[in-house]
């Protein structure tokens, strides 16, 4: 499980990743996260939306309500150009923290 | 036991959403975005074996409680939350305003009453001073009631104005004018009924007390609200 202070600080970076492959609505994201990390990055799952809804007033992500499969509707998200600008400097900086550590712990980065 | 009422996920979604819809960090496009994760959840866990009542309690717990998400998105929603306390000051002091009107009324008929057990002069003016007071310290103390205690008058009303935007604000505008009307009227039987001379030493005390009370009255209130809410014993809604 990761702390709550991590949680925090990654959210926007695993938003904007999760993005990066397509639209999707909070949700998916969630369950793709959990999927990716193997359950150990778990959520206070309403605790996504305020965060989507910010993302949005900051130029990151727009929104639309789509029709399901179900018939009801969802809030689909996507990412705008300066999501993607933003994304490949949260991924400098992230993989700056990470090779330093990897580094100093001598393991092997896994980048698989 | 077995339950005897059969869990209905709509109904059980419908006061999710009311409970949730109290607070003024969720805009109703927020609440509909947390319906749908809500219902997504059920449906997915319903899928894994669980009973539609047991899908919900896990889906509600896992979304988060009502404080925690009413904290963060009153984060994001910063401008809905001060309309919501621009609202309550405004219309706060236009029913504040109309009803010490309706007070002041109240005073001037009691001077006439007054005039009818042979006061006069200084007598007068000070009785009629001293009713208007009581009476505008009981109505703060009402309405106070009535904003603490739960689901009381005060919130019903909040509930009913917000549902009909319109006639409320149509309707406050009318009291507010209307009781002004009202206490320039009495105002002016006063005058017509003493003659002028006689109503000039009791109205003087009326002029000054409405000079004085609110200079007095509303800094003495706050000073009361600081002083409660620096002791903790008044919860500060966010």
């Amino acid at each position: 499980m990761l702390s709550k202070e991590l949680v925090a600080a990654s959210t926007v970076p695993l938003v904007l990743s999760v993005l990066a492959e397509g639209e999707s609505y909070g949700y998916a994201l969630i369950q793709r996260v959990r999927e990716l990390s193997d359950g150990r990055i778990e959520w206070t799952e309403g605790m996504l939306y305020p965060v989507l809804h910010w993302m949005e007033d900051q130029g990151l992500v727009e929104s639309e309500w789509q029709a399901a499969e179900t018939g009801r509707k969802r809030k689909y998200y996507r990412l705008r150009r300066e999501g993607r600008q933003a994304l490949q400097e949260e991924q400098q900086q992230w993989l700056a923290v990470h090779t330093t550590l990897t580094k100093l712990w001598k393991t092997q980065p896994r980048l698989t | 036991m077995e339950n005897p009422t059969p869990f209905d996920l709509n109904e059980a979604c419908r006061r999710w959403r009311a409970q949730l819809g109290a607070s003024p960090a969720f805009r109703a496009e927020d609440l509909d975005e947390l319906e749908s994760h809500l219902r997504d959840s059920v449906a997915t866990l319903e899928s894994k074996g669980l009973s539609a009542e047991e899908a919900f309690l896990v889906a509600q717990r896992r979304l988060g409680t009502g404080d925690a998400l009413d904290q963060e998105f009153g984060k994001v929603n910063r401008e809905q939350l001060w309309l919501h306390r621009a609202l309550w000051m405004v219309a706060g002091s236009v029913v504040i305003g109309t009803a010490g009107s309706l007070v002041s009324v109240v005073a001037r008929c009691a001077m006439f009453l007054g005039l009818g057990f042979a006061l006069r002069g200084h007598a007068l003016g000070a009785v009629t001073v001293a009713i208007n007071l009581v009476g505008l310290l009981g109505l703060l103390l009402w309405l106070w009631r009535g904003a603490t205690r739960s689901g009381g008058r005060i919130l019903r009303l909040g509930g009913w104005m917000r549902a009909h935007p319109l006639s409320s604000a149509l309707l406050l505008a009318f009291a507010l004018l209307a009781s002004h009307i009202l206490v320039g009227g009495a105002n002016f039987l006063v005058v017509k009924w003493m003659g002028p001379g006689a109503a000039g030493t009791a109205m003087l005390w009326v002029a000054l007390a409405g000079g004085l009370m609110p200079v007095v009255l509303w800094p003495s209130v706050l000073a009361w609200l600081l002083v409660r809410v620096a002791r903790g014993r008044v919860q500060v809604s966010r």
